[in-house]
């Protein structure tokens, strides 16, 4: 009994440093959005129900801000799923040069923020490679990340950025299928199609959720990329949730942020759920 | 049905592991053939190659008369048990029984009496409905078997199906698998490394190693006519026994002087080889084999049929039989196998009786059998 006791004490001290942090820098921080959420400024702390939730759902910028941030969601990452998928699937392949193709998907990994960012500078800006190139051809040049183009450029982007850590998920998950499954669906008479979706999926499917998940916080996170390339802001298409709540914060309004983040959380929640049980219902029986 | 053809079968890995080596062998339709060998010496390759989940490097493989070097798979109409069982997970049986008929476009109502029929026939119909999680290893094995059966496929490749069952399961599926292939009159490529199995099972027996077949011959000619040492030293347990020896000649004949002095004399009249043969080899050094059970233990024997004045140093009781490890002057050691529950104490005093017809003589160097079928020799 006491022996039970003390272990308990233990693994809370062991568990204490990490809680601690998650406590002070998540937990309290959320709490603290929740109750700014709920009342009109946070000195005189007057209980206003739903109000700013309605005010942020009235605000134009926030509608645009959601409106492109879902577009460059919905776009990239299924697109960051299905083409580092494909390009495991082409790397588990019997390919020369195999080695050589993975660290080139892979090196965008090693490269800072920063330095990604004056590539693409390099590459599209109005002064920059590609409209020089297009100069030289007689096209006259466009100022690419102020176009209708930025949209396709920032999620180019983001594709190369995430290829690479994708696929090497991919191969992993791929090398783990039980090889005589595959062949038994071979010797079955499974096309190549079918093996894929009967076999290969199921298996694949907690990678595909991780994956997923993963990819779906980094399109979120590809504000910084574009903080970046075109500061506060940008083009309209590229004016992203984050760079509304980044400009509320600068306007002090805590109570319009606070409500924004909690839809926002609330919304990736919901997206994480269905993940989830759609992950639970393809990948059930199928553990290793 | 259908018979099958291996021509000059190579198959170099990348790598260049060269895994099986001019492999030559011709299966009749309905045969029951059993691949056998040591781990890696290219049993599964061979089967994998007559599946079709590996590239022939060279030579030809014929089903019935049709050559399937270039064929997928699921050209080839044959069925495949792996070792792993290989079922689909997230599959019920019934499913996984379904599958591969459901693949070549079979219509519903016929897929659902071939599966019925043949988990009626495997004694399975109580799990149509379980998923392979839920099944034993035993139960898992029948499943594998009925989802080869229901194809109703020209051949049956199974690699090693047994070796994930305990010793009385796998007795059992050993008979099993016997009557199902009389059952259904097809062809079955069998391979295992255990040659109880090898000596059970098949019709006949390829032995194999490091990539090459070294005997072809059903179970009793195999074990009675081993080709050389390998194969002679491979089948049978407890093994056979082996000691050098001199053949050498006086008036009473020719004999074989055993023993690091020549102490013992073995009178080689009525082995396994012509009288040329034997006078060939006077004055030679040889590898003699004895199988445990070609000797019996005795107090004296008649001179030239024996060995004298040994001991027993280990004596293990299996029930029915006894292995007796007899120590001899001369170096010699022999297992000798005896019928009965400890018919020698540890440590007792024994001679050996040999039954000289059943001798072996193999060439010191090469292994080959210098005994054999009389008239035409070793084969
Ligand atoms: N995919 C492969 N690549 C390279 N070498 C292999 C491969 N598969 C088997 N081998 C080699 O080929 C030889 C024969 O293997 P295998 O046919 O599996 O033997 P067995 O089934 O008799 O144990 C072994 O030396 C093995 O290491
Ligand atoms: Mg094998």
């Amino acid at each position: 009994m006491k022996r039970r006791i003390k272990e308990r004490i233990f693994s809370f001290g062991y568990l204490l440093p990490s809680l601690a942090g998650v406590t002070v820098f998540f937990i309290a921080p959320f709490i603290q959005i929740i109750r700014y959420a709920l009342v009109d400024n946070p000195v005189s702390n007057n209980f206003v129900g739903f109000e700013n939730f309605i005010r942020v759902f009235n605000n134009n910028a926030f509608r645009r801000a959601a409106a492109n941030t879902a577009r460059f969601s919905a776009i990239a990452v299924p697109l960051a799923v299905a083409l580092s998928l494909l390009l495991a699937m082409m790397l588990e392949a019997k390919i020369p040069g195999k080695s050589k193709f993975r660290t080139f998907f892979l090196s965008p990994m090693m490269v800072p923020v920063a330095s990604i960012v004056l590539i693409w500078q390099v590459l599209f800006d109005y002064n920059g490679a590609l409209n020089s190139v297009l100069a030289s051809l007689g096209i006259s040049p466009v100022d690419w990340m102020k176009s209708d183009y930025s949209h396709v450029i920032v999620v180019l982007l983001f594709l190369w950025k995430n290829l690479g850590y994708n696929m090497i998920l991919f191969m992993a998950a791929l090398s783990n299928i039980p090889k005589a499954l595959i062949e038994a669906a071979n010797v079955d008479g499974a096309s190549a199609f079918r093996r894929f979706w009967q076999i290969k999926f199921r298996f694949l499917s907690p990678t595909l959720l991780f994956v997923t998940i993963l990819s779906l916080i980094n399109s979120f996170k590809v504000f910084r990329e574009i903080y970046l390339l075109t500061g506060n802001y940008p083009h309209e298409n590229l004016y992203l949730l984050q760079h509304f709540m980044n400009n509320t914060f600068g306007n002090i309004d805590y109570q319009k942020l606070s409500a924004a983040a909690l839809i926002m959380a609330l919304v990736m929640a919901i997206i994480i759920g269905i993940l989830f049980l759609a992950e639970g219902r393809i990948g059930r029986d199928v553990e290793q | 049905m259908a018979g099958i053809t291996l021509k000059e079968v190579t198959k170099i890995y990348p790598g260049g592991v060269r895994a099986v080596d001019g492999f030559e062998l011709e299966i009749a339709d309905r045969e029951f053939v059993v691949l056998v060998g040591p781990s890696g010496c290219g049993k599964s390759t061979v089967l994998r190659m007559i599946a079709g989940l590996e590239d022939i490097t060279g030579g030809q493989i014929h089903i019935g008369d049709t050559l399937v070097n270039s064929m997928a798979p699921k050209e080839r109409n044959i069925a495949m048990v792996f070792q792993s069982y290989a079922l689909y997970p997230h599959m019920t049986v019934y499913k996984n029984m379904a599958f591969a008929l459901k693949m070549r476009g079979v219509k519903k109502a016929e897929r659902d009496a071939r599966v019925r029929e043949t988990a009626e026939m495997l004694d399975i119909t109580r799990l149509l409905a379980r998923k392979p999680r839920a099944l034993s290893g035993g139960e898992s094995q029948r499943v594998a078997l009925g989802r080869a059966m229901v194809r109703h496929p020209d051949v049956f490749l199974l690699d090693e199906p047994l070796s994930n069952l305990d010793a009385k399961l796998r007795a059992d599926m050993r008979a099993e698998i016997v009557k199902l292939h009389k059952k259904l009159e097809t062809t079955f490529i069998y391979v295992t490394h255990d040659q109880t199995e090898a000596m059970t099972m098949g019709d006949r027996i390829v032995i194999m190693n490091a990539g090459h077949i070294l005997q072809v011959d059903s179970p009793k000619d195999i074990y009675d006519y081993p080709v050389d040492t390998f194969v002679a030293g491979f089948i049978g347990s407890p093994r056979m026994n082996f000691a050098e020896g001199v053949i050498e000649k006086d008036v009473g004949g020719i004999f074989a002087a055993l023993g690091s002095n020549g102490e013992h004399r073995l009178a080689l009249e009525g082995v396994n080889a012509t009288a040329e043969t034997l006078t060939g080899l006077v004055g030679r050094r040889v590898t003699l084999g004895l199988r445990p059970e070609h000797m019996r233990v005795v107090s004296g024997h008649a001179p030239g049929a024996g060995f004298s004045g040994g001991f027993a140093d280990i004596v293990e009781v299996l029930g029915a039989e006894t292995n007796i490890y007899a120590d001899l002057p001369g170096g010699l050691r022999f297992i000798v196998r005896e019928w009965g529950d400890e018919p020698v104490r540890r440590g007792q005093a024994l001679d050996l009786a040999v039954q000289t017809e059943k001798l072996h003589i193999f060439d010191i160097e090469t292994g080959a059998a210098v005994t054999g079928r009389i008239g035409g020799g070793a084969r």
